[in-house]
């Protein structure tokens, strides 16, 4: 017997397709929607690298520099430079003397060094006990010094110029060293050399040179440039030194790469790459070739695993989402072939035939489906970063987004194959279902099969375990100090997807009980169909239950999404509350000790109040304690704080009130100051001064937070990315101001003001932070609040994209609802025609219609959305943990309920269910009874 | 709703019906038909397939429009009713009998005919206490509770026509209801409108294949390419005029 080839099919699969437009669609739809899902999420972390890479480089002057080798190298530095700047992987290329220490190989080791040092006693300076600082000299090359790099030079304060004599340095020296802007000092530069003599070492001065030198601005310090550099110009240099610089080999070229040339998606390849290039210049000229970068690049290869962690725990509930629309939309289009695979069979079609035709039809509309799908999830993604940025990278039109998604081939082809398989898989066991089922039996239910894991309630169980772990989580929350063990916090990771799949399971199993009962309150309430009610809902379609599934799912995302997306937002505004404090926050430079409204000349009249913040540094035991104190009756007055600001005071006021009752004595202590003090059990506590006296203290409240950046303080964290990595910390109190005044009176200096504005002064609006900034040299920073609202949403606020994720999360949420209720409803309509038909024959009303197919889905809905409101709060709650580990504060992330937002999610999502039964209710209404009643 | 005399239970003029096929053809399905019938008249309607019968009797029950000429139904001229007057004919006037019962099958023989007297707003016990006396007039009393899978044919039919009484119409049409049924059961059902015609005064149009049925009738109208061909005043007694009939 010959058989047909797979291809004979593919007219019969065409036609098939077009003529049941409806089946058609409810797969396509379950395609479209899970190749989008798919494809924005494959786009959007696939951007996670580039954007981490693009992120990191934004605060980078030069990715990589180079050094000369040759002793007798023919170029001149600025020759070298010049021929870098021609490569094509180069962008710039600059040149900096003096900070390079040579070894001279050919000198029996020689080393020559170059440095530079106050020519003055530090300590008269500042008033307190420290070492005489060294400075490296960075001598930049008069001919580069208006090249990017050096123009991207981050500087906090004051000017990035270096020319007559000017100087830059770390913005950490002015903290430190008390050194303001324009302040002149006398400095000394010397280039000495470290002569082995056949036994040891000798230090031999070559060169010195005193000058004075200004103070122009302060840097922030990075990969090029550290916290003992200090930058000068060549000009400030006679040509004897840098002769002797350059022929000392003691320069170095920073070069900046063209990014476009590198492969910015993998880290690992990048650094591969510049590895080559850098191979290949020093093949090329007498250089050595050093990547700065390498080592962030691995930092950041690191962040990007947790970045994709989140990533993929947040997108679990879509892809849960995604799957059973796609199952859905495939067992509802195979459902409605019931019949027709029954008279294959009886024309003699084998099971493979049937297959054939079945698999083909299905393939043809997955492709176009896959199509659009991949369209929108690119658009969708685009969309989301373009609303949302990602980390400090804000694009600001959907077109800029669009291209840098960086669509990569393998991100569709896996799209197209995820999907695939699982719309095959679904496909697979439906039609063999049908196939294996004898011909004479196609009228009849299909009889549901109660799984075991049903049978011994293993969702029952799973949902209790779920919420054991919260409920560890809420004891946490009441109790900081409480530590549960690994068992337990394994336990809570899992939590969310235990309370997830139990919910899921619960509501499956529910889904044909207690809508019956709420069927009974229906049947009263609508009288007229209330005899039909009671028929079709005791005999609910077996869908209903993965229905109510998926509708509950979805609920508890948006619910969740909102809870969190709230909470997120709230806290950008906590953030801002605590950076700022007020209207307006100023940063002093060190050295001043006192600050008033007179000292803002010519915006006098438009500050209603200044509180300074005084800053001293106390010692406890051999540990440092910063030491910050203010007028608190005008601190309570008029700074903003959080309700959770003070531990254990719902009222914060109270909790400062305590330190005004004894102000010399009693404190203020940080969170985890007060653990390592015990202060709980004993509150009194030992400090010593800078004199050497020793004084008690006692810690009457415990401060989480407080505007003025008084918290306690990670330290030795990598810092910046690594923010929310804790290794350390320094002990923090907060005092009144008169406590300081006592204590400290010759070490404390304002480190910090906050300003409040009279009632009718716009601060933005009249752009006081960038006068303020201008116009006084003694302010390193002035922000406004809402200034900072900004920056944290531009910046920080976006750190690991987690409000775009929330979004997608909540839209395909929605479209989960819309798509899988009209894909459901539809088929339901279809393969109900008939009695649609009678019911129109016997005199029913297209309203009555309409608000039978309605009623219908009404319990269904009630369930799905009382349950999945309920799982989106625990969902919320429980969240709460994972995000307030990569949250934007180190205080404690407060979850916020908001009423209206949830009240809104929640009954929107009701709608939406309802709203989606419309259309298949009223094509219901419209059913021709002709047309079925001669199928009859 | 314009109501005339009520001379008539169904009076169609010069009726026309034309089906427009999606490649654009027209089909003439009724080309013309005249009819009169008589409140409490028992007719049966014959013909070979594709006569138009059924589009008929569809248009009867106000299931279908008309392309031209006039029905009236109950006095009541379709061609000047809207949507919810012919709602109002469908839910009070007419009622329909299916050749295959047509009932919802996860409903109760007595929920079946409550049916149509909820759908038009009578209260829960009137509609109870009709549904008895229906189900007892069709002789399903005993059988009140059972779904349609737990009855013979003949008994779901008998229910389809207690729900089509449920109407209290002035018309019962009736498409094939002996089709599915054996002979002697197809019988009963005839005697049951026959009875429903006699004693209540509800008018019967049947649209029927079978001639052992159609000659139970009043008069028989006979349907050929959309026209009456024939029609008969008395019903079929002899054996050669049902084979004429047949025939035809």
């Amino acid at each position: 017997m010959k058989t047909p080839k797979i291809f004979s099919f593919i007219g019969f699969s065409f036609k098939s397709m077009i003529s049941n437009k409806r089946r058609s669609i409810s797969i396509g739809a379950g395609m479209i929607l899970g190749a989008a899902i798919f494809s924005s999420i494959f786009f959007y972390g696939s951007i996670i690298n580039s954007i981490t890479v693009q992120d990191m480089i934004n605060n980078v002057e030069a990715e990589v520099t180079f050094q000369p080798v040759d002793p007798d190298i023919a170029y001149t530095p600025a020759q070298l430079a010049n021929l870098m700047i021609q490569e094509p992987e180069f962008q710039d290329s600059v040149v900096l003397y003096g900070h390079h220490a040579h070894y001279d190989k050919t000198n029996r080791g020689n080393i020559y060094y170059s440095y530079i040092t106050p020519d003055f006693n530090f300590t008269t300076q500042i008033g307190w006990d420290l070492g005489q600082p060294v400075f490296q000299p960075i001598i930049v090359d008069k001919e580069f010094e208006n090249h990017t790099i050096v123009q991207r030079i981050n500087i906090v304060a004051g000017e990035n110029n270096v020319s007559d004599f000017g100087i830059l340095l770390s913005s950490n020296q002015y903290k430190n060293l008390g050194i303001q802007i324009n302040d002149t000092f006398p400095f000394t530069f010397y280039l000495n050399k470290t002569v082995y003599n056949g036994i040891g070492y000798d230090d031999v001065g070559l060169i010195s040179s005193s000058f004075n030198l200004t103070v122009r601005g302060f840097f922030n310090p990075g990969l090029l440039l550290q916290d003992d550099y200090m930058l000068i110009s060549s000009d400030s240099f006679n040509s004897t030194i840098i002769g002797n610089l350059t022929a000392f080999d003691m320069y170095r070229l920073p070069t900046k790469l063209d990014l476009t040339k590198f492969p910015l998606s993998n880290l690992i390849k990048f650094n591969d790459y510049i590895t080559i290039v850098l191979k290949r210049m020093e093949q090329k000229y007498p250089v050595e070739g050093r990547n700065l970068i390498s080592g962030r690049l691995f930092a950041y290869q690191g962040l990007i695993v947790i970045m994709q962690i989140i990533d993929a725990v947040l997108y679990i509930p879509a892809i849960v989402l995604s799957i059973i629309l796609i199952n859905l939309g495939a067992e509802l289009a195979i459902r409605d072939r019931k019949f027709e695979i029954s008279v294959l069979k009886a024309q003699g079609a084998s099971p493979k035939q049937i297959r054939t035709m079945i698999y083909l039809e299905v393939f043809l509309i997955a492709i176009f489906g896959e199509a659009i799908g991949i369209l929108l999830g690119t658009f969708g993604a685009a969309t989301v970063l373009s609303t949302y940025s990602f980390m400090n990278i804000n694009f600001q039109t959907i077109s800029t987004a669009y291209s840098a998604l960086n669509v990569q081939t393998w991100s569709v082809i896996t799209t197209v194959l995820v999907t695939l398989t699982i719309l095959f898989i679904a496909t697979r066991k439906k039609t063999n279902d049908f196939i294996q089922q004898e011909v004479a039996l196609a009228a009849t239910v299909e009889r549901e099969k109660v799984s075991w894991f049903k049978k011994i309630y293993g969702d029952v169980i799973f949902f209790l375990i779920g919420l054991v772990g919260v409920s560890f989580t809420i004891a946490e929350d009441v109790n900081p100090n409480v530590a549960f063990g690994f068992g337990v916090e394994l336990l809570q990771a899992f939590t969310p997807i235990l309370l997830w799949f139990g919910a899921a399971k619960i509501v499956s199993r529910l889904s044909t009980k207690i809508p019956e009962k709420l069927d009974r309150m229906l049947v009263k309430i609508f009288k007229d169909i209330g005899v039909l009610l009671k028929g079709s809902l005791s005999r609910r379609h077996q869908n209903f239950p993965r229905m109510t599934v998926l509708l509950c799912l979805s609920v508890s995302l948006c619910v969740f999404s909102a809870i969190q997306g709230q909470t997120g937002t709230a806290e950008i505004v906590r953030a801002a509350d605590f950076n700022i404090g007020g209207d307006m926050r100023v940063d002093i430079l060190a050295g001043s000790n006192n600050l008033q409204i007179s000292d803002f000349v010519g915006y006098e009249d438009q500050i209603e109040i200044v509180i300074p913040i005084y800053m001293t540094v106390f010692y406890i035991g051999a540990s440092p304690v910063f030491c910050f104190g203010t007028n608190l009756t005008a601190y309570a007055d008029y700074a903003l704080w959080h309700t959770d600001s003070i531990v254990e005071y719902s009222d914060w006021h109270e909790g400062l009130k305590t330190l005004q009752d004894d102000p010399l004595r009693n404190v203020g202590v940080g969170v985890d100051t007060a653990r390592y003090l015990e202060t709980q059990n004993n509150p009194t506590f030992n400090f010593t001064t800078f004199d050497d006296s020793i004084y008690e203290a006692k810690a009457t409240i415990t401060v989480d937070h407080a505007p003025g950046d008084i918290k306690d303080y990670a330290f030795g964290a990598a810092g910046g990315i690594f923010d929310f990595i804790e290794t350390d910390f320094f002990y923090t109190m907060l005092v009144d101001q008169e406590f300081i005044f006592a204590y400290a009176p010759f070490t404390y200096e304002v480190i910090r003001a906050i300003i409040n504005f009279k009632p009718g002064i716009d601060p933005v609006a009249e752009n006081l932070s960038s006068k303020f900034n201008s116009e006084f040299e003694w302010i390193t920073y002035a922000q406004t609040h809402e200034e900072e609202i900004e920056l944290i949403k531009n910046q920080e606020g976006r750190r690991f994209g987690f409000p775009g994720l929330l979004t997608i999360n909540f839209l395909i949420s929605l479209l989960a609802i819309v798509i899988g209720v009209s894909l459901f409803m539809f088929m339901i309509i279809n393969q109900r025609k008939k009695e649609f038909a009678i019911l129109i024959a016997e005199g029913a009303s297209r309203k009555q219609l309409i608000k039978l197919v309605l009623t219908e889905v009404i319990s269904m809905a009630i369930l799905a959305t009382v349950f999945g409101a309920f799982v989106g709060f625990i969902l919320g709650y429980q969240f709460n943990g994972f995000f307030d580990n990569f949250s934007i504060t180190s205080f404690h992330r407060l979850i916020v309920y908001p009423p209206f937002i949830l009240l809104a999610t929640i009954l929107g999502s009701f709608l939406i269910i309802l709203l989606s039964t419309l259309v298949p209710a009223i094509i219901a209404s419209r059913t021709n009874v002709v047309e079925e009643m001669r199928t009859f | 709703m314009v109501k005339e005399s009520n001379k008539f239970s169904v009076k169609s003029t010069h009726l026309i019906k034309d089906f427009q096929l999606p490649g654009g053809a027209i089909v003439h399905v009724l080309t013309g038909v005249e009819m009169e019938v008589k409140r409490g008249e028992f007719i049966a309607v014959m013909g070979p397939s594709g006569s138009g019968k059924s589009t008929l009797l569809n248009i009867l029950a106000t299931l279908e429009s008309i392309t031209e000429g006039e029905v009236k139904v109950a006095g009541i001229n379709l061609n000047e009713t809207n949507y919810k007057e012919r709602l109002q004919i469908r839910r009070t006037k007419s009622s329909l009998v299916f050749q295959n019962f047509a009932l919802i099958p996860y409903l109760t023989a007595k929920e079946n005919v409550k049916l149509p007297m909820k759908l038009r707003g009578l209260t829960e016990k009137e509609a109870e206490t009709k549904a008895i006396q229906y189900l007892e007039t069709v002789g399903l009393y005993a059988r009140v509770d059972h779904l349609p899978e737990e009855l013979s044919g003949g008994e779901q039919q008998r229910v389809a026509i207690a729900r089509a009484l449920a109407h209290e119409p002035d018309i019962i049409y009736a498409d094939e209801p002996t089709g599915n049924l054996d002979t002697y059961t197809g019988k009963d059902i005839i005697s049951l409108f026959k009875k429903l015609a006699k004693e209540k005064k509800i008018t019967i149009i049947m649209v029927t294949h079978d001639t052992l049925s159609a000659r139970e009738t009043d008069r028989l109208y006979i349907l050929q390419k959309g026209k009456v061909l024939q029609e008969q005043t008395k019903a079929l007694n002899s054996k050669k005029e049902q084979k004429e009939v047949s025939q035809k």
